[in-house]
């Protein structure tokens, strides 16, 4: 029997990213076998949210990163940008979907202590870790916030995917969704040279960088990306082995897809030992 | 620039003198700019003029993405008017809310109607879970006969097995013995029984398929023996297109997927404390007497060697949420599996010490060896699971236990962080249970093999000489005692 208020509990409905840098408030959902849920009362909250945080901070664009679950609490992350894909983005995490705080700007020595660090997430904030780092032979400290920032922005930067041709690089050298996008058809879509990583490519000297991009997830190492299609082949699911719980989808011959991190936040060193 | 007067007459020379390609591409780009009037055309010209030149891709892009033909038979299959139940079971599904049926929920449950419609020793079917993502399991609880014929089929399997083991044994060692080369190590024969069908870690058999089709297409895996349990828990992770034998461990795909099953199963099947009580294990279909309900001593029942089962207690009140959200508000429902022997239940190596009951009380006092390992008693609290520290710095627990709605009535989830992908749901009075995820346990430490030393740096002169041949050895060792003599004359001199 499946419960009814999370409205079959393999489903998830996962917020797509923007349609456009003008973004409308109502998110474009796509269901996707992902193990996770977000309930109807859930989604309710994090709309409202998404509201007030991107009037607040005046964003442009809005979108449900997704959840790293820890011990005693969850955080659910959003992801906020403004004119610029790329430079100061805002990550804002809550427990509860009603009160959000920003995360703090990445520390340099957080992201070189976050792989040392194999703990759980606890959930606390102000949770201070204590652990051996082999790169400095000592016990070192590692609060929480920070642990929290840079997993979230390591992710992003590393498994951050978008089909083929789905943005481009505008006249005024802006990165920008591409409108005429219309979808990777079927067989394009379970070829992995098609999905390539979203970064800044703007001064390249190649005509069209994020279209012919060579930097595709079959070129990445380890090779932990998995991809399946679902639905009778309607959706195409790129899962990584290297982050368990990181999930693309795109839903073939439309321009709806998107990516988000269920997780506990934590890289998965067996990885060499599942490939 | 001045504005020139193009006529019909010029369109039509230049349409000829250009390449008809080219006109064909700047047709369609400015009918295209014309008709859909796209806001930022400027920015995307380029893409524009590439999709105009790729014409043949766009009316492909319109078809629908292709469905395998098997895929598309089965599901009309399943809407067969000769199977009349499965005609009620689609009107039910009709009438529930359109984001209560999502895709796979509804292909599930025709494919579980017609499994248990063909087979007919299944007495209940559940979902349990999926694993990798790819394999959808089903938990089957068959009927007394089937376990029966079930059991039997196992034992003559694992006899077989043990003979043909026995016999390539006895062949190694002649040919060692005969060919002189040293004896390889003997297969492990494991004494411990394997638990049988209905019983402990067997009691319910389980299914797997890799889509949810037809019943053709579920897989029965094995029943689990004590020693494939001890040695699945030694794969910390396995890769997930595991064909054959796993490397080291020699077990199949089918027996790691099997424990695996069986080990979440016994960490992680758990519900609010109350809401199952152990009692006498009933019969599929056997309904519970009243009387049973009075015999609770529990003093009793650890003597008495029936066996037990968890099951739902009709006078459980619905508990406040505040209560739900503790951890020592929540109890295991099924038993561990023990740590040394892979069973639900202690198997007892001597059994010749049992005759006597005076015998047997003195040797669980005295020595330990013999003893029954000791485990948790069924329905005991989650609270006293401990993780590892490393794991869970500062709060050592392995459940996390969430309420989910704020609105409607009580509903908790438990998550494992032991088995993650674990999660049981309990929702105003109701529980379920269901496993999502990679079939491997959380682990922090991870093996990393030992680094290479560091290469030997050379020194830094290599000075080569010649080996002295046997005439300049003697030579030397003439000098040498010439050398002597003429120190000890000399020593003698001074004395004088």
């Amino acid at each position: 029997m499946i419960c009814l208020l999370h409205g079959g509990m393999r489903r998830v409905s996962v917020f797509n990213a923007a349609r456009a840098l003008h973004h409308s408030l109502q998110p474009t959902h796509s269901e996707v076998e992902l193990g996770e849920f977000l309930s109807s009362e859930q989604k309710i909250l994090i709309c409202s949210s998404m509201k007030t945080l991107r009037d607040e901070n005046k964003l442009k664009v809005l979108k449900f990163w997704g959840r790293i679950s820890g011990i005693v609490n969850d955080y659910y992350l959003l992801q906020g940008f403004t004119s610029d894909c790329f430079r100061n983005v805002k990550y804002f995490y809550s427990h509860d979907l009603i009160d959000w705080v920003r995360l703090p700007r990445v520390e340099p020595e957080a992201l070189r202590l976050l792989d040392d660090c194999t703990s759980l997430f606890t959930g606390i904030p102000s949770h201070v870790f204590t652990f051996m780092s082999p790169l400095d032979q000592q016990e070192v400290r590692l609060k929480e916030e920070d642990r929290l920032t840079a997993a979230v922005v390591v992710i992003n930067n590393e498994m951050s995917i978008i089909p083929r041709s789905a943005f481009l690089i505008g006249s005024y050298n802006q990165t920008m969704k591409n409108k005429m996008f219309k979808g990777l058809p079927f067989d394009k879509s379970a070829d992995q040279n098609s999905y390539v990583h979203f970064e800044d490519l703007r001064g390249s000297k190649v005509m069209f960088p994020l279209l012919d991009s060579t930097n595709t997830i079959e070129t990445d190492f380890p090779p932990a990306w998995k991809l399946q299609h679902e639905q009778e082949g309607q959706v195409a699911v790129v899962r990584s082995q290297l982050w368990p719980g990181l999930t693309f989808h795109h839903q073939v011959d439309s321009p709806v897809y998107g990516w988000t991190y269920f997780g506990d936040g934590r890289r998965n060193w067996d990885i060499c030992y599942m490939i | 620039m001045e504005a020139i007067e193009v006529t019909e007459e010029d369109v039509r020379e230049a349409k000829n003198a250009l390449d008809p390609r080219v006109v064909s591409v700047l047709t369609k780009l400015v009918s295209r700019l014309l008709h859909e009037r796209p806001p930022d055309a400027f920015d995307i010209l380029e893409q524009l003029v590439i999709s105009a030149k790729n014409d043949e891709g766009e009316n492909q892009s319109d078809l629908p993405p292709e469905i395998p033909l098997e895929n598309a038979k089965l599901m009309q299959s399943f809407y067969n008017p000769e199977h009349g139940e499965l005609k009620e079971l689609n009107a039910a599904w009709l009438d529930r809310p359109p984001q209560v049926m999502p895709w796979t929920s509804c292909r599930e449950h025709l494919s579980m109607q017609r499994l248990q419609q063909q087979h007919q020793q299944i007495y209940r079917l559940r979902f349990w879970g999926c694993i990798w993502f790819k394999w959808y399991v089903l938990e089957a609880e068959l009927t007394p006969q089937g376990f029966v014929s079930r059991a039997e089929e196992v034992d003559a399997a694992a006899k077989q097995a043990q003979a043909l083991t026995k016999a390539a044994w006895e062949e190694m060692k002649k040919e060692a013995e005969e060919t002189g080369k040293p004896l390889p190590e003997p297969p492990f024969l494991s004494d411990i029984p394997i638990e049988p069908s209905g019983t402990g870690v067997n009691s319910m058999v389980y299914l797997v398929s890799s889509e949810l089709g037809l019943p053709e297409s579920w897989t029965w895996l094995p029943d689990i023996t004590p020693e494939d349990i001890l040695k699945a828990r030694q794969i910390v992770r396995f890769p997930e297109d595991i064909e054959g034998d796993c490397s080291a461990s020699g077990l199949g795909k089918a027996v790691i997927l099997r424990a695996q099953i069986a080990r979440i199963n016994a960490s992680t099947r758990v519900a609010p404390q109350g809401m199952f009580k152990m009692k006498k294990k009933l019969a599929p279909g056997e309904e519970e007497d009243d009387e049973d309900e009075e015999d609770e001593d529990e003093e009793e029942d650890e003597e008495n060697e029936e066996p037990k089962e968890a099951r739902l207690n009709a006078r459980f009140k619905l508990p406040a949420l505040k209560q739900l959200v503790d951890l020592n508000k929540w109890v295991h429902i099924t038993s561990f599996i023990l740590q040394s022997q892979g069973r639900v239940k202690w198997w007892n190596p001597n059994p010749d010490a049992d005759e006597d009951e005076e015998d047997e009380e003195e040797e669980e006092e005295g020595e330990k060896k013999a003893g029954p390992e000791k485990c948790p008693k069924p329905l005991s609290p989650i609270a006293q699971d401990e993780a590892s520290p490393h794991l869970a710095q500062g709060f050592p627990t392995c459940w996390a236990l969430r309420k989910v709605s704020v609105l409607g009535p009580p509903a908790v989830v438990a998550r494992s962080l032991i088995w993650p992908g674990s999660i049981t749901l309990f929702y105003s009075g109701q529980i379920e249970h269901i496993y999502i995820g990679w079939g491997v346990k959380s682990s922090s430490n991870h093996y990393c093999p030992p680094l290479v030393p560091e290469v030997a740096v050379e020194p830094a002169e290599l000075l080569l000489s010649k080996d002295p041949t046997v005439e300049e050895e003697k030579a030397a060792q003439a000098q040498d005692d010439e050398d002597e003599d003429e120190e000890k004359e000399g020593e003698e001199d001074e004395d004088d």
